[in-house]
C-alpha cells in the first residue's frame, strides 16, 4: 500500500513537471505571434492530411519550396504540419494554427463539410485559407482543385472521371468488359470521379462493368484488388482506374494481359504508355499544392483582387502517343515522366502556366526554387459556374441546380444552371 | 456381474476403461468439432461454392490467386497470432511492415547486395519487436498501449527519415520472386514461399520449446512462473518473432508490388487479427493453432476474391465480409462447446 502511494505521488510529480514544461514551452512559442508587430515574420502554415506516399510528399515539398524561396523566406515563417487521416485532428490542428496567429494556411482537406466551421472562424480572424486537390465548402476558402478540371486545349471537355471514361470507351471501340478501380471509399473526390465516369459508361450499353473495387489511391492495394478481380474475370478487356494504376498494370502484367487502361500520373504508367501500352494518363497533379501556396502568398502580398475563389487546375492528358521520357529534371521538349524515379512517383510536378518554376529537385526535397514566377491572369483559371456544385455543394447566387446541357462535354451532367 | 461387462486380463484382474479413450464415432465427432478442422472444411467448401458468384469458378486461377494473395496474410497473422497467444496485441505491425519494405528497398538501392539488405531489414524489424517485448515483459505495460506507442514513433521516424523518397523500388530479384510471374516446377514462386514459411512457422509455434512456453504463458503467467517457465524471456522472444514476421511480410510485399511506400502496412492490421481469431485462437490467449490461422488467412483471402467476383457494391461487400466472419466464429464456437462437452 505504502509503495503504491509512493508510486502515485511520483507519478503526480512527473505529470506536474511535464505540464509545467508544456506551459513554458507554449508560452515561448506563443510570444512572438502575439506581438505580431513590425519586424516579425508573418506565420504561414502548410497542413497535410495523410502522408507517406509519393503524391502527398511531392505536393508538400512543392508548397514548401515555394514558401522557402529566398524572396518568401525573408518575409514568412513557414511551418509544416501533418494531421493524419482523422478529421477531428485536422480541425484541432487548424484551431491551434489560428490561435497562434497564422496569416495563411495552405492545406489538403480531409472533408469538405467538417472543416467548414473552423475555416469560417479562421477567416473571421483574418486568416487566409487555400485548399488544394480536395475542397472545402466554406465560402471564404480558396479552392485550388483539378476535380472538375478540363483539358487545357479543349476547355469544354471537363471532369477527370468523365474524360478518362470516354477515352476508355473509345479505346475499346464502344464495347467490352471492364473493371473500375476506385479511390478511397466515401471521399467526395472519389464520388465525383465515379459519378461522372458512370454518366459516360451508362450511355454505352456495350460496356459491361464486371468488377468494381476500391484501390484506395494506393498502388499495392490496387494491385491486390485487380489480382482478385482477375481471378474471376480473366477475360477483362479494359480498366478505368483512379490513382493506383501502377498496381493495376502490374497485376495485368502478371496475368499476361496488355489491355487499355486509363489512370492517373504515376511514372510507371507513363513509362509503359511510352512503350506502347494502350491508355490515357490524367488526374491529380501534386503541382496543385505549389500553386495553392503561390496563390496564398500572392493574396498576403497584393490582396485578393483578381484571384477567383474557385481555381480549376487543367487536367493533364498524356496518351500512348504522347508519353515521352525526360532526360533531365525538367519537362522540356514535351517530355512528361522521369525514368529514374520510383514507379509510384507522380510525374505532374510542373504546371506550364501556374507553376513553371517547379523542378524535380523541388518536388523531392522541398528546396531549390530560387525565383518564384508571377501568377498569370488567374481569372483564366476560374472554375465555370456550372461546375460549382461539385466543389462547394451549392450554386452561386443567381444559379440553380439543374442539368448542364451546354458548354460542357459530356452534356447532361448535374450542375448549376441559370434559370 | 462386473465380470460380465468389464473385460479381465489373464490374471483375472478387471481392466477399467481408460477415461481418455472414447468410442471411434465420438472421437471422429470431437475431431470435426475442433475449430481448426471447421475452418479448413469451410475453406475447402468455399471453392465449389464460389460457383454461385462466378461461372468461371472454381478454377485453378482462383486457387493460385488465393495462395499468392494469401501469402502476406499467412505471414503477418503468424506474428500477430503468436502475440495473441500470450494475451497481447501487436499494433505496431503496420509500421514494422513498412520498415521491412523501406529498409530493404533503401539499402538495396544504395548498393547493398539484396540478401544483405533483406537480413539487415529483418534485424531492424526484430529490434522493434525486441523493444516491444522488453516494455511488455519488464515494464509490465499493457501490450496494446506499448505497441501503439512504438508503432507511432516508428511511423514518424520513417516519415522523417524518408523525406523525399517515401516510395522505394524493389530489387529486381525480389520482384521476380514475389510478383507471381515466375514459376518453379509449374507452381508460382510465391506459393513455394507460402509453403516454406507455413512449415517453419508451424514448427516454431506448435513444436518448439518457445512455442510450448508461449502457450503456457498465455494460459496463466503466474502458473507458468511457478512451474519455472521463464515468462519474461518468453514474452521478449515472442514479440521479437512478431517483429521479424511483420518485416518479412513487408519484404514480400515490396517484391510483390515491385516497390512500396510507407503506407504499405496500413491495410494489414485488422486482417492479421481477424485471421487469427477466425482460425480458432482465443482472443485472450492461451489457445490456438497455427494450422487454424493459416486456414483463417486463406479463408479471408478466398472470401475477398469471391466477393470481388460477385460484383456487389462496396457496402454490400463489407456487410457480407462481416457476416461470413461472424458465421465462421459461431461455427468455431459451437464446435468448441460441443467438443468440450464430449471430453
Amino acid at each position: 500500500m505504502a509503495s503504491r502511494t509512493k508510486k502515485l505521488s511520483r507519478l503526480v510529480g512527473a505529470v506536474a513537471a511535464l505540464a509545467s514544461a508544456t506551459i513554458m514551452l507554449s508560452a515561448c512559442t506563443a510570444a512572438p505571434g502575439d506581438s505580431g508587430g513590425d519586424g516579425q515574420k508573418d506565420k504561414v502554415f502548410l497542413n497535410l492530411s495523410y502522408s507517406g506516399n509519393n503524391w502527398q510528399d511531392e505536393a508538400a515539398n512543392l508548397a514548401m519550396a515555394i514558401a522557402e524561396a529566398p524572396e518568401n523566406a525573408e518575409k514568412y515563417d513557414v511551418t509544416k504540419q501533418i494531421s493524419g487521416t482523422d478529421v477531428q485532428k485536422q480541425i484541432s490542428d487548424l484551431q491551434s494554427m489560428i490561435a497562434s496567429g497564422a496569416k495563411l494556411i495552405v492545406s489538403y482537406p480531409i472533408s469538405p463539410t467538417a472543416l467548414k466551421q473552423v475555416v469560417q472562424e479562421g477567416c473571421d480572424r483574418g486568416v487566409t485559407f487555400v485548399f488544394y486537390d480536395s475542397t472545402v465548402n466554406a465560402e471564404c476558402a480558396y479552392n485550388v482543385a483539378f476535380i472538375t478540371g478540363a483539358l487545357a486545349d479543349d476547355p469544354e471537355r471537363a471532369f477527370f472521371g468523365a474524360q478518362t471514361a470516354q477515352a476508355l470507351v473509345d479505346l475499346l471501340g464502344g464495347e467490352g468488359k471492364i473493371f473500375l478501380n476506385r479511390g478511397v471509399a466515401g471521399t467526395s473526390t472519389d464520388a465525383v470521379h465515379f459519378d461522372t465516369a458512370m454518366a459516360v459508361f451508362n450511355k454505352h450499353p456495350g460496356i459491361e462493368i464486371v468488377a468494381e473495387f476500391y484501390g484506395s489511391w494506393d498502388s499495392s492495394q490496387s494491385q491486390q484488388e485487380t489480382a482478385k478481380a482477375l481471378a474471376a474475370h480473366p477475360d477483362v478487356e479494359g480498366v478505368w482506374s483512379q490513382d493506383g494504376e501502377a498496381g493495376v498494370l502490374k497485376a495485368l502484367e502478371a496475368a499476361g494481359l496488355e489491355i487499355p487502361v486509363t489512370g492517373e500520373n504515376s511514372n510507371y504508367f507513363r513509362q509503359r504508355l511510352s512503350e506502347g501500352w494502350p491508355g490515357v494518363s490524367s488526374g491529380s497533379p501534386p503541382a496543385q499544392a505549389g500553386i495553392a501556396m503561390k496563390v496564398g502568398l500572392h493574396i498576403l502580398e497584393h490582396g485578393a483582387d483578381g484571384i477567383p475563389k474557385n481555381i480549376e487546375v487543367p487536367l493533364p492528358w498524356i496518351t500512348t502517343e504522347t508519353a515521352k521520357p525526360c532526360e533531365g529534371a525538367d519537362f522540356v521538349d514535351g517530355c512528361n515522366f522521369f525514368p529514374g524515379e520510383a514507379d509510384t512517383f507522380v510525374t505532374e510536378v510542373f504546371q506550364v502556366d501556374l507553376l513553371p518554376e517547379a523542378s524535380l529537385d523541388a518536388a523531392k526535397t522541398g528546396t531549390g526554387i530560387t525565383e518564384v514566377q508571377d501568377l498569370p491572369k488567374m481569372t483564366d483559371f476560374a472554375q465555370a459556374e456550372w461546375r460549382r456544385i461539385y466543389t462547394r455543394d451549392a450554386c452561386d447566387e443567381g444559379w440553380a441546380e439543374g442539368t448542364v446541357t451546354e458548354n460542357q462535354i459530356p452534356a447532361g451532367l448535374p450542375g448549376c444552371v441559370q434559370p | 456381474m462386473s465380470n460380465n461387462t468389464l473385460p479381465t486380463d489373464q490374471t483375472g484382474t478387471t481392466i477399467l476403461p481408460d477415461p481418455r479413450q472414447e468410442s471411434v464415432p465420438r472421437r471422429i465427432g470431437a475431431f470435426f468439432a475442433q475449430p481448426v478442422v471447421i475452418v479448413w472444411i469451410i475453406l475447402v467448401l468455399m471453392f465449389p461454392l464460389s460457383r454461385i458468384v462466378s461461372p468461371n469458378f472454381p478454377s485453378l486461377g482462383q486457387l493460385e490467386s488465393t495462395l499468392i494473395l494469401g501469402l502476406f496474410l499467412v505471414v503477418v497473422a503468424f506474428g500477430q497470432g503468436f502475440v495473441i497467444l500470450t494475451g497481447g496485441f501487436d499494433l505496431s505491425l503496420p509500421q514494422t511492415i513498412a520498415l521491412g519494405a523501406f529498409l530493404t528497398g533503401y539499402l538495396a538501392n544504395t548498393g547493398w547486395p539484396v540478401m544483405g539488405a533483406i537480413v539487415a531489414a529483418t534485424i531492424g524489424c526484430a529490434l522493434i519487436g525486441l523493444i516491444n517485448g522488453l516494455l511488455v515483459a519488464h515494464a509490465k505495460f499493457p501490450p496494446f498501449i506499448v505497441t501503439l506507442a512504438t508503432g507511432s514513433i516508428l511511423g514518424s521516424v520513417l516519415l522523417g527519415v524518408s523525406r523525399g523518397t517515401p516510395a522505394q523500388p524493389s530489387p529486381a530479384a525480389l520482384s521476380s520472386l514475389f510478383s507471381g510471374k515466375e514459376s518453379f516446377l509449374g507452381v508460382p514462386t510465391p506459393i513455394w514461399a507460402l509453403v516454406i514459411f507455413a512449415l517453419i512457422a508451424y514448427l516454431i509455434q506448435m513444436r518448439s520449446t518457445i512455442g510450448r512456453r508461449t502457450f503456457a504463458v498465455g494460459n496463466s503467467e503466474i502458473a507458468s512462473r511457478v512451474a519455472g517457465v521463464p515468462v519474461s524471456s518468453t514474452l521478449i522472444i515472442v514479440y521479437t518473432i512478431a517483429g521479424i514476421s511483420s518485416g518479412l511480410a513487408g519484404i514480400m510485399l515490396l517484391g510483390y508490388s515491385s516497390g512500396a511506400d510507407l503506407n504499405i502496412g496500413a491495410s494489414w492490421l485488422l486482417p492479421s487479427i481477424t485471421a487469427v481469431v477466425v482460425g480458432g485462437s482465443a482472443i485472450r490467449g492461451g489457445a490456438g493453432s497455427y494450422a487454424g490461422t493459416i486456414g483463417g488467412a486463406l479463408l479471408l483471402t478466398v472470401l475477398g476474391i469471391d466477393i470481388s467476383a460477385a460484383g456487389f457494391s462496396e457496402g454490400v461487400k463489407q456487410i457480407l465480409y462481416g457476416v461470413i466472419i461472424l458465421i465462421a466464429l459461431i461455427a468455431a464456437r459451437l464446435g468448441k462447446d460441443t467438443g468440450a462437452a464430449r471430453i
